[in-house]
């Protein structure tokens, strides 16, 4: 299950990629900015803004989910929504979206292949994120294998790494470039943030350090930095000893957090959990400053980019 | 000023000595063809080739830095903006923004085949940087060989100058196309641009208005579906068939070849009238004293013949591929493949302009089809037939100043005020409205991110059009907003000009004032995509507050 393709990703890996976002991800995180990619099936998504009222898909609604509010614009009733997509067929004005739908893996890299060009040139290739690409092993399995063994295309992984070490260690094998993502160092502060526990993912990423070192892979940690969160010096000290004792090889990039995805939200009537602490994008000074701890601490770190707050 | 008077007083009498005497007497030549002819498209040729010796032994003989060179460029670049013309104003809507299309081209290969990069292509291109200016134009021509770095610094300059320059031009296909034509090789890799995207060889070559002449492929698509007549006018000059009698979309393809022929065939009279009368008129001995051989034929250049007349390619501009191409596209879908309705119904539906409950629907339906820009060969095919056609029927004819019509997809500005005359057409676009511009996309509809619509264009053999085509791709600024991304950038342009034999492409670098009418008008705009790590969402689906944060950002980041 994919919830979108996107060519042309200039942010997530090397070169020019092909970003396949897998829907269905086992972590809950407050500042998530792809709520579609949670759930493991499709969703419908509204958005009001784009909507004209034409009430097409009222009429073509087999469960009668969908109900016209007194602002004329629509509420879908997500009890009696079984996410069928009707709607989503019917809607002239795209404000009506389904997220999610299963690819074939050859279809996946046929719209990859298309750009095999572009990959060439500037050592890129694809990136499989999500939502969780760990959480559909056998599919993702398949789709680098033969990304990588019949069409020659470099691959790239951008995971939370929350998933059992038999299955990273089986996926990885056909991986070239792992963007892994660190959330807080500290496991009871990790679970209140995430939904889960950082056990597993911290020994993940043993593993896999391990593994990449001797393959002469990359592996890239990253960290997305949520003011008051998990911006504190302690969780980045954390971070930092326990990034050394992976060995020398592994860099960190400090990612601004940003709010791009409570339209989604809104989108799909979720509530956004960072509403009610209202947490606001970090500016690319205190970014700096952040690195900064990390440098001290010898850490070699990717220059942050991203969507900061200006002053 | 003293300086200023010693440099004129020497190149008066003798050839210039320094790099200063070589720019001065290079806009004053320039200003003299304006004066002759009241210009447009005059342009300026491979100045940093031209120039470069003199600066290498004024540097060399420490009489000149580089800072002093960027600022007698940056001097250079205003004197040049100054020049300017009134045009009547129905040339005007063709041409909006009061552009005298003055060319600079920097980079490209030497005679031999060599990278030509050197110190003053960098220069050429900062002092566009800090000038912002819009004119002169200047463009970059790649090459496989051509320094990553140069065009990482072409594509920084893009970001700064927020006007859409450089643009990128690729010999892979330029090269060829003046080869076609006739012009020797070390010719070809000599060229440079004139106006927008005509390659000529500097001194020989003349693609030259006076001649010019737009052609709305749109119209002919509209007159063929109206068995010949134009539903504007009533006029019918030369009936097809009618539309219940095709069978197919090939049979629709078919009557619109005939149709293009009947009046590509107007082209000859009509330029021929328009070149000789520009001939007898317009005489420039100046000018025509600059080209190779016109002296020794004591000849006026736009009388034409001589051995020039090898170099001489008319421009002819086609207008409205994207939409020819998703028209057909959407009749063979809706009407043959799906029987949705018939094409007469079709035809009906486009007179009253979309109007009425099924109009709405059909309407509808055609604008979530497929469209060319996306990579999709089931409907570019249908974009590069109507442009290869084209492209093969002007080389039927030959031009009054002698060798060939020179096919262009380009379309200046002239795509708004066609679009004025033409109906409402299968391609979901009301009567009125613009044609899509250029060989690009019609707007909004590339939905599958730039590779995709360079992908798509890079189908059409860009080497038949010899007075090239033009692609306009937006991006959105946070696609170009650390050195990583702009360093991607110039792989991107490098693959498209390259290994995809793309022709030319410019970019607009979405500025925060355009975010703001896509906050008005979506669906123009649907095609935006936010690039940031690991997210993903096109920006017109982003609430009010999140896009304000966008369109902040934006100016911050371009400013």
């Amino acid at each position: 299950m994919i919830f979108n393709i996107q060519r042309y990703s200039v942010h997530d890996g090397p070169g020019i990629r092909t970003l396949i976002f897998m829907k269905g991800c086992p972590l809950r995180c407050l500042w998530c900015c792809n709520p579609e990619g949670q759930n493991p099936y499709p969703e419908i998504a509204y958005y009001e803004s784009l909507c004209a009222s034409c009430y097409k898909c009222v009429a073509e609604c087999p469960g009668k989910a969908l109900r016209i509010r007194e602002n004329g614009f629509l509420e879908t009733l997500r009890g009696k929504c079984d996410n069928c997509g009707e709607c989503a067929e019917v809607c002239p004005q795209n404000a009506r979206r389904i997220f999610g739908r299963y690819y074939a893996v050859d279809e996946v890299l046929d719209i990859a292949r298309k750009d095999a060009a572009f990959y060439r040139r500037s050592r890129g290739g694809i990136t499989i994120g999500g939502g969780e690409p760990l959480g559909q092993p056998a599919f993702v399995k398949e789709l680098l294998k033969t990304a990588r063994e019949v069409y020659g295309l470099r691959t790239a992984i951008e995971t939370s790494g929350y998933a059992e070490p038999d299955v990273v260690a089986n996926v990885l094998e056909y991986v070239d470039f792992v963007l892994y993502d660190l959330k807080h160092i500290d496991p009871v502060r990790h679970l209140e943030l995430t939904g889960v526990s950082n056990d597993l993912i911290l020994k993940n990423i043993e593993l896999i350090a391990d593994k990449m070192i001797l393959e002469g892979k990359e592996l890239l940690v990253r960290v997305t930095i949520v003011p008051t969160l998990n911006d504190q010096r302690d969780n980045l000290l954390g971070i930092a000893s326990f990034v050394k004792s992976l060995g020398k090889r592994i860099k960190v990039q400090l990612l601004p957090y940003h709010n791009f995805g409570v339209s989604k939200y809104r989108a799909l009537d979720r509530k956004y959990p960072l509403d009610e602490i209202g947490v606001s994008p970090p500016s690319k000074e205190y970014m700096g400053r952040l690195e900064e701890i990390l440098t001290r601490e010898s850490i070699d770190v990717v220059e942050a980019q991203g969507f900061w707050k200006e002053i | 000023m003293l300086k200023v008077a010693e440099v004129c007083q020497k190149i008066a009498a003798r050839s210039p000595q320094t790099f200063h005497e070589a720019l001065q007497l290079i806009y004053f030549i320039h200003l003299l063809l304006h004066i002759e002819s009241n210009g447009h498209s005059i342009s300026l040729g491979r100045l940093d080739q031209y120039l470069y010796p003199f600066y290498e032994s004024d540097a060399k003989a420490g009489r000149l830095t580089r800072e002093d060179a960027l600022e007698l460029i940056e001097c250079f670049y205003l004197k040049i903006f100054e020049l300017n013309k009134v045009r009547p104003w129905s040339e005007t809507r063709y041409k909006s923004g009061y552009p005298l299309f003055m060319t600079i081209t920097l980079g490209g290969q030497t005679r031999t085949g060599e990278d030509a990069t050197n110190e003053l292509s960098y220069l050429f291109l900062e002092a566009l940087e800090q000038t912002k200016l819009p004119q002169p134009t200047v463009i970059l021509r790649v090459h496989s060989k051509t320094p990553h770095e140069l065009i990482v610094h072409a594509c920084e300059a893009l970001i700064k100058h927020k006007g859409g320059l450089p643009a990128f031009f690729g010999d892979e296909v330029v090269v060829p196309a003046l080869m076609s034509v006739g012009a020797p090789l070390e010719e070809a890799r000599d060229y440079a641009i004139v106006g927008c995207s005509e390659a000529v060889v500097p001194g020989k070559s003349l693609s030259f208005a006076g001649g010019c002449c737009y052609f709305n492929l749109l119209k002919i698509l509209e007159i063929t579906l109206n068995g010949g007549v134009d539903p504007r006018t009533g006029v019918c000059l030369h009936p097809t068939k009618q539309p219940i009698e095709f069978e197919d979309v090939e049979d629709i393809l078919e009557a619109f070849h005939e149709q293009l022929s009947y009046y590509v065939r107007f082209i000859v009279p009509l330029t021929s009238v328009t070149s000789a009368t520009d001939a007898n008129l317009n005489p420039t001995p100046f000018a025509s004293a600059l080209i190779d051989y016109r002296i020794s034929m004591a000849r006026n250049i736009s009388e034409g013949g001589g051995p020039n007349a090898e170099y001489s390619h008319t421009i002819i501009e086609g207008h409205g591929v994207a939409n020819v191409g998703n028209a057909l596209y959407a009749i063979d879908r809706l009407v043959f493949r799906e029987k949705k309705i018939t094409l007469k119904q079709f035809v009906d539906i486009l007179k009253n302009n979309y109007e009425g409950p099924l109009g709405e629907t059909i309407r509808r339906e055609v604008l979530n089809l497929p469209k060319f820009g996306n990579d999709i060969d089931e409907v570019d095919i249908f974009a590069t037939r109507i442009a290869h056609m084209f492209a093969d029927e002007l080389k039927k004819y030959k031009p009054w100043r002698g060798k060939v019509f020179g096919g262009s997809l380009q379309s200046l500005t002239a795509n708004v005020p066609e679009g004025e005359v033409t109906w409402a057409t299968p391609d979901g676009r009301l009567a009125g409205e613009a044609l899509a511009d250029n060989i690009s996309p019609s707007a909004g509809t590339d939905m599958n991110g730039p590779t995709a619509v360079l992908r798509s264009v890079s189908k059409v053999d860009h080497s038949r059009f010899v007075n090239g085509n033009i692609l306009n791709l937006k991006l959105h600024p946070t696609a170009v907003d650390s050195r990583e991304s702009v360093s991607k950038l110039a792989d991107m342009i490098k693959t498209f000009l390259v290994d995809l034999k793309g022709n030319q492409v410019q970019f607009n670098i979405v500025s925060a004032e355009e975010l703001r009418r896509a906050q008005k008008e979506p669906d123009k705009y649907r095609n935006l995509i936010v690039k940031v790590a690991g997210y993903s969402a096109y920006f017109v689906t982003l609430d009010k507050k999140l896009q304000d944060q966008v369109i902040a950002r934006t100016e911050h980041l371009i400013s």
